[in-house]
């Protein structure tokens, strides 16, 4: 995906309230090599090492954050850089490097080159096993993966609409969903979760290239039956077209319904659009990882049959308190649960 | 309520979302889940560019004045800041850190407050407190503590077993949800010691994530402080069993770490009724 100025533009605003959000957990950083990048503690010997290969973004060091104070209680645990020219040879060198116990990747293109490290690998030369996290839809990729599983980052629907429904005074028992043809069997899933919690999820399949009226269409008819519309996370759905003359336009017309969004930046002050972000806690997810790691440590270092991929269970709640009120009431105590406060009441 | 509808353009610069994904099935293209590099160095570049920009075209030497005049109100404030009696706390209540520690700091004046969920967090924060808020077990390698919380007289409580459907079990479930209060091993071994028996433990770092364990399957039961329970309930709209246990878990105490926080003890005591439910405790002593 090229960098462009917009998402520069977006990444900075988004990324500045990540850092104001961090509090406590963050942490100064430290020089590996030439680069700024994370800080690192000590090695102790004699103890298994575990290698992290990560890209420096706000989001790997949050999850660095947990990774690390969470394994390095009981292993050594080495930060590898990911950059642009990361390739199969980096694993292969790292890994002869440190000799890790286990790997923990951060992201798709991470993964990516990780996936080609396996297939280039001479046969009979084994590879530890490997936690991924900050991957999408990880479950398809690690297919195409040996001895490896994680965390995925899409969060269980079941999570966002119970965090909601906890949020507000409005009944929450039909969550409405808009989504593309490829999202299908994820949708069907995340409803059969949903259901757990007496949740029906209402889907609305569109077209693979939806234009503004059908997108506009399509809200219209969640808004007369649902209590609450999750926006999901699909760039085919959220480009600047569509969110200016299909989702702004038609969300700001007739009945008010809250939506929910899994992007920080897209609850904004100054714009009626998700009226809650729900996304994940990166240093939680971290400390989660770090769970799976200590999991395989306890089975010899092997994946068992136990070791499927995890959903997320962290997570963090923004809300646009400008869009709250007039039907969308919040409960007395609902800031106190909630992370992050944007925008003020009318 | 006045909201913008914005132009196409501005939306454009604004909106336009990074971090959003494409489904594996429509490209061969590895997807980006997260949004990439923005550095602490770009940010403060920006904001430096800013500042320089805005000292050329005003002349200077009076925003100049005026930013050291800030800097050293700044400093001041910091040195105040230094100069309070550092209270750290380390608990897991029914809200989020954040409204906790304002609570705290509203009702405790003069108090630097800093309210924590992570051990990590805790252990780092605690070596320049004066006053370390938080469970016995957590707090007594440190010291006896200074102010114990009592609740209908007794400096201990209870804790319980939540479960899918029915009472769990504590001999018979396998993997329990708790939160991670004193690191990996040695919370396994505190849950293992209340449970009275030897699951596996699923460690979490915020009370709102006890309960997706059980959502999402990761765990047989999870254990909580029984004052807790309806709170949990109150987050899903299963049938969730409980089976209180009988071992006895100090409530939450105090320890005095240096003289500095001799007065924060001193303003504990008097903590409003409130926030000590909050803490769960009806008093101190």
């Amino acid at each position: 995906m090229a960098l462009t100025r917009r998402n520069a533009l977006h990444a900075l605003v988004a990324g500045a309230g990540m850092m104001a959000c961090g509090g406590a957990s963050r942490q100064r950083t430290a020089t590996l090599g030439s680069a700024k990048f994370v800080e690192v503690l000590p090695a102790v010997e004699g103890r298994k090492t575990i290698a992290v290969f990560m890209p420096d973004t706000v989001q790997t060091r949050e999850v660095w954050i947990g990774v690390r104070d969470e394994l390095s209680t009981e292993f050594n645990v080495v930060p590898v850089h990911m950059d642009a020219s990361a390739q199969a040879s980096t694993f292969a060198r790292a890994i002869e490097r440190h000799q890790p116990s286990c790997l923990v990747l951060m992201n798709n293109p991470t993964v990516d080159v990780f996936r080609h490290y396996q297939q280039s690998r001479p046969a009979g030369v084994p590879c530890p096993p490997a936690v991924v996290v900050l991957a999408s839809f990880l479950e398809a990729h690690r297919r195409e993966l040996t001895n490896t599983t994680g965390i995925s980052y899409e969060l269980p629907a079941i999570t966002t609409f119970s965090k909601v429904r906890s949020l507000l005074k409005r009944p929450v028992a039909r969550g409405g969903v808009i989504h593309r043809p490829a999202f299908g069997s994820f949708v069907r899933e995340q409803a059969a979760l949903a259901a757990r919690e007496k949740i029906t999820v209402d889907a609305l399949e569109i077209g693979a290239d939806p234009k503004a009226a059908e997108l506009k269409w399509a809200i219209r008819q969640l808004k007369e039956r649902v209590d609450v519309i999750w926006i999901l996370n699909d760039n085919g759905l959220l480009t600047p077209e569509l969110i200016a003359d299909g989702w702004l336009r038609e969300l700001s017309l007739g009945q008010r319904v809250p939506t929910i969004v899994g992007v920080e930046s897209l609850v904004s002050a100054d714009y009626a659009f998700g009226t809650f972000a729900v996304v994940p806690d990166h240093v939680a997810l971290g400390s989660q990882a770090a769970g799976v790691v200590f999991g395989v440590a306890d089975n010899q270092w092997r994946l068992g049959p136990t070791d499927q991929v995890q959903m997320p269970l962290s997570i963090r709640t923004i809300v646009d308190l400008h869009q709250t009120g007039e039907g969308i009431e919040l409960v007395d105590d609902a800031l106190s649960n909630i992370d992050v406060v944007v925008g003020a009441r009318s | 309520m006045t909201k913008k509808l914005l132009s196409k353009d501005t939306m454009d610069e604004l909106l336009k979302p990074p971090s959003v994904s494409s489904h594996p099935e429509e490209s061969a293209e590895p997807t980006v889940a997260v949004q990439e590099s923005v550095c602490e160095s770009n940010v403060i570049g920006a904001t430096s560019n800013i500042a320089s920009s805005a000292i050329n075209r005003r002349g200077g030497l009076a925003l100049v004045l005026g930013a050291l005049a800030g800097i050293g109100a700044l400093l001041d404030s910091r040195t105040a800041l230094a100069a309070q009696p550092k209270l750290v706390v380390f608990l897991h209540v029914d809200m989020n850190q954040r409204a906790f520690q304002k609570q705290l700091s509203e009702a405790l004046p003069g108090v630097d407050v800093s309210a924590l969920g992570r051990v990590a967090d805790f252990e780092r924060a605690s070596e320049d407190a004066d006053v370390l808020l938080s469970l016995p077990a957590v707090i007594q390698d440190r010291g006896a503590p200074t102010l114990r919380g009592v609740r209908s007289g007794s400096p201990s409580e209870f804790y319980s077993l939540l479960g899918p459907e029915r009472p769990p079990n504590p001999r018979s479930v396998v993997k329990v949800g708790a939160l991670d209060v004193l690191g990996r091993k040695r919370t396994t071994d505190f849950v293992r010691r209340i449970v009275r028996a030897d699951p596996q433990v699923v460690q979490v770092t915020k009370l709102d994530d006890l309960v997706p364990l059980l959502q999402l399957s990761m765990a047989d039961a999870i254990l909580a402080p029984t004052r807790l329970v309806a709170a949990l309930k109150a987050r899903s709209r299963t049938t969730l069993g409980t089976t209180d246990l009988t071992e006895p878990v100090g409530l939450p105490a105090v320890l005095q770490l240096r003289p500095a926080g001799a007065s924060v003890v001193e303003q504990i005591k008097r903590l409003p009724m409130a926030l000590n439910q909050t803490i769960g405790v009806d008093g101190w002593r």
